[in-house]
């Protein structure tokens, strides 16, 4: 059964590439979320195996989203996805429960790498 | 990652964060330390810089990365807003506008926005920025900030309603043959089934018409950054105000208002408004007030864009007039508002020197032809020392326009239901006068045959057509009527009008054709023209 | 002046067209009203559901125009949108073939034309119709 994916991020050009990826490996998008609460709201409900979190988004950003998600405790996994010069952030993430992050800009072999290697 | 599939994706939303860092900048600007607009700025640019990353857009990333760390330094406040901040921002604005310009044509980018981002950088370090030299500042874009653009909410290209909207005048053309034999029948069923057509046809067309309305504020939205830069080069102080902005019109009707906006909005602050030491000194309110105010009227949208400036010279007007070769007594016998109306000659305008903004040798003759151009009409009012108003009367939607097919001297024409008060038969010699007493007035009479022009035989009773003539008459503000007198009318017919193409785009008593079921072309009346153009010879 | 041409027998004359240009020919008893129509411009017709100005050529060309004539023929001329009907009354209309022009043009200019033919029986003017349309143009500006 392909792993359910739940994207976040307030950019549809970056929901659409990111799913397009995906979808092209292997992966099951279950919904796209456009902001923080959204997508902590849609984490609960679908439950998906994964949340792929842009980390600057309006309302809620993307590191409240991933301590609220974690605080689930349901077994979802959180990708950061963030630009360059936001490493820094990273290092917030991890600790916000995040279990691994990708840098835009999106390449195909970057995100499936990063995924395959949490799942 | 394959780009090109994102391509247009990536122009959609790119042109929602440039409207978003637009209006953002101008919120600053007047709250410098307004934190959710900050926010908002970041995440705008912050978005852009990621998408032209992804696509391979460097240029636009650079550009894009260097705005965003400034805006991150000011809504962590560790910087506080200047006025020459948003400066530089609305021109680094400008210049990333260009280059998504480029993207869209497909250009290389290879414009160079160096000087702008050493600005960002010393401005992100503290220091007051230093003003990028303009030559070195990339294609600082000529109108790159005074264009009105429209958001691309459409994700369906336009081309593909104006080909729906095409198929549906097609149809309304086949359903007039239909009804046109529904009269020589009996067979109810015939009669019933056309009547369904019909009704379908309508839902069709309006549904359509709807998908293709857009808000006037999607145009409107780009003005006060408009009105922010002519009144900065200007040196003026000029406030801009709206209202109606809400309502609604054709997205075609909607572009091509654009151009003219901007005319008259620039002749507004170079021509129209004072220097700011001359309304001091002559007592008039600071800031000077620019306002356009929407209102519907029947299926019209009326545009009124006043301001509160000098006024129009007459006496200047009509000695340009005179001077462009029109012959004096001429000009001497106009009414007023056509005196204001010499504007719209080609190359008039009382402007005493050219300006970077208006004097570009396309004046209100532009902006006359273009409201024509889709049916409308323009109208001056103006007062010395108190201001001048344009007014604009425009058809809400465009393409089909329910009218009533009259005939007169054997020939058929078509009047806007939209301007009908009443039809009425007459016997002939009532008509006599000039005049007809309609809802306890005298209202003046048009002759149709005569004013075009058409020979007709005597008869015993006229059609006489009581028309909302507002707009056309001097000094109206409420309803004014003429009655238009034709030999007979026929069906009242949902037409679809096309634009007068040359060699006749320019007729003056015609706003459109169109072509009946039988082939027969029709002219579109155009009844303010009609009614001024006999008013004028009386 | 390459390429087929229809030929119009008109009053004196004989006028000719690029048959490539010639989109249509449409006959009809009737031709209706042109507001502010003047001079040499004659009404107005549809064809293929596009409205078209049609102009009387004899008019045009400053051909004696003899009797009211009964029954219009109507060439409709269209190039890059551009459309443009030329009433030809009862004339007839006849062709020459590419072929047959080897060597029988000139560059002659008369008003509305921009070349002869020196055909086998007799001259013929070709019309020079974007030059009839500007002017069409002119006329129909009502200002």
């Amino acid at each position: 059964m392909p792993k359910k994916v739940l994207i976040a991020d307030d950019t549809e050009f970056f929901r659409v590439a990111l799913k397009d990826i995906l979808t092209g490996g292997g992966y099951e998008v279950v919904g796209e979320a456009t902001n923080g609460a959204e997508a902590v709201e849609m984490a609960s409900s679908l439950k998906p195996d994964l949340v792929i979190l842009d980390v600057v988004m309006p309302g809620k950003n993307g590191l409240e989203a991933a301590r609220e998600i974690s605080a689930l405790k349901l077994p979802i996994k959180i990708v950061m996805c963030t630009s360059l010069g936001y490493e820094p952030i990273v290092e917030e993430a991890i600790r916000s429960g995040a279990s691994g992050y990708i840098i835009k800009p999106l390449s195909e072999t970057k995100v499936l790498n990063t995924l395959n290697s949490i799942i | 990652m394959d780009v090109s599939k994102y391509k247009s994706l990536y122009l959609q939303e790119t042109g929602e964060h440039i409207s978003g860092i637009e209006a953002g900048l101008l919120a600053i600007e007047k709250t410098p330390g307004d934190s959710f607009a900050l926010d908002n700025l970041f995440r705008h640019y912050h978005s852009i810089k990621g998408m032209s990353a992804s696509m391979g857009y460097n240029p636009i990333m650079q550009l894009a990365h260097a705005q965003e760390d400034l805006l991150d330094k000011l809504r962590s406040g560790k910087l506080g807003v200047t006025s020459a901040m948003t400066s530089l921002l609305l021109k680094c604005l400008d210049a990333m506008k260009a280059l998504v310009e480029r993207v869209r044509a497909d250009e290389p980018l290879d414009t160079d926005s160096s000087s702008l981002i050493e600005a960002l950088k010393s401005c992100a370090s503290g220091k007051e920025p230093l003003a990028p030299e303009p030559s070195a500042a990339p294609s600082a874009p000529v109108e790159g900030g005074h264009k009105l653009r429209l958001s691309s909410v459409m994700k369906v290209e336009g081309s593909v309603f104006d080909g729906l909207l095409a198929s549906v005048g097609d149809l309304f053309m086949a359903l007039s043959s239909f009804k046109a034999l529904t009269h020589g029948t009996r067979s109810v069923e015939f009669k019933n089934g056309v009547h369904q057509i019909g009704k379908t046809i309508n839902s069709l067309h309006e549904s359509i018409i709807s998908a293709r309305m857009l808000p006037l504020e999607d145009l409107t939205a780009g003005l006060p950054r408009l009105v922010r830069d002519l009144a900065n080069e200007t040196g003026k102080n000029v406030a801009l105000h709206t209202e109606g902005m809400d309502i609604s019109l054709d997205r075609s009707i909607l572009e091509g208002l654009g151009g003219p906006l901007v005319h008259i909005i620039r002749n507004a602050v170079d021509h129209g408004i004072e220097p700011t030491a001359e309304r001091v000194q002559s007592g008039k309110p600071l800031p000077a007030s620019i306002r356009i105010k929407a209102s519907t009227r029947k299926d019209r949208v009326v545009i009124e864009i006043s301001d509160d400036g000098r006024g129009m010279n007459r006496q200047k007007l009509k000695a340009r007039a005179i001077s462009s070769g029109i012959p004096a007594a001429k000009i001497e016998a106009m009414p007023d508002r056509e005196v204001l109306k010499l504007v719209c000659l080609p190359g008039l305008s009382t402007a005493e020197t050219v300006t970077s903004t208006s004097g570009r040798g396309v004046g209100m003759d532009v902006v006359k032809d273009a409201v024509e151009g889709f049916g409308g009409s323009l109208e001056i009012e103006s007062t010395e020392y108190r201001g001048t108003k344009i007014i604009l009367e425009l058809p809400r939607t465009s393409s089909i326009t329910k009218a009533l097919l009259v005939e007169t001297g054997g020939e058929l024409f078509l009047v806007p239901i939209s301007r009908i008060e009443k039809v009425i038969e007459v016997p002939s010699n009532e008509l006599d006068a000039g005049t007809y007493a309609f809802a306890g007035a005298e209202i003046p009479l048009v002759e149709l045959a005569a004013s075009l022009g058409i020979k007709t035989g005597p008869r015993f009773s006229r059609t006489l057509i009581v028309l909302d003539a507002s707009g056309t008459l001097s000094g109206t503000e409420g309803k004014t009527l003429a009655g238009l007198v034709v030999d007979d009318f026929g069906d009242e017919i949902d037409a679809y009008v096309k634009p007068l193409l040359p060699p006749m785009s320019r007729l003056r008593s015609a706003a459109g054709i169109t072509v009946l079921g039988d082939g027969r072309p029709v002219f579109l009346l155009d009844i303010p023209q009609i009614i001024l153009k006999a008013l004028e010879r009386a | 002046m390459e390429g087929d041409k229809l030929v119009i027998a008109l009053g004196n004359g004989k006028y000719a067209l690029d048959t490539k240009t010639v989109a249509g020919i449409i006959e009809l008893q009737k031709l209706p009203f042109l507001p502010g129509k003047s001079g040499f411009v004659a009404g107005v017709v549809s064809f293929r559901n596009e409205p078209v100005t049609v102009i009387d050529l004899k008019a045009a060309l400053g051909e004696a125009i003899d009797t009211p004539e009964a029954g219009h023929k109507i060439i409709v001329l269209g190039s890059k949108g551009r459309l443009l009907g030329i009433d030809i009354g009862p004339s007839q209309v006849s062709f020459i073939w590419n072929e047959e022009l080897r060597g029988r043009t000139t560059d002659e200019k008369r008003l509305f034309t921009s070349g002869r033919i020196y055909a086998a029986d007799g001259p013929v003017d070709i019309i020079d119709w974007q030059a009839l349309f500007n002017e069409t143009a002119r006329l129909l500006t009502t200002d």
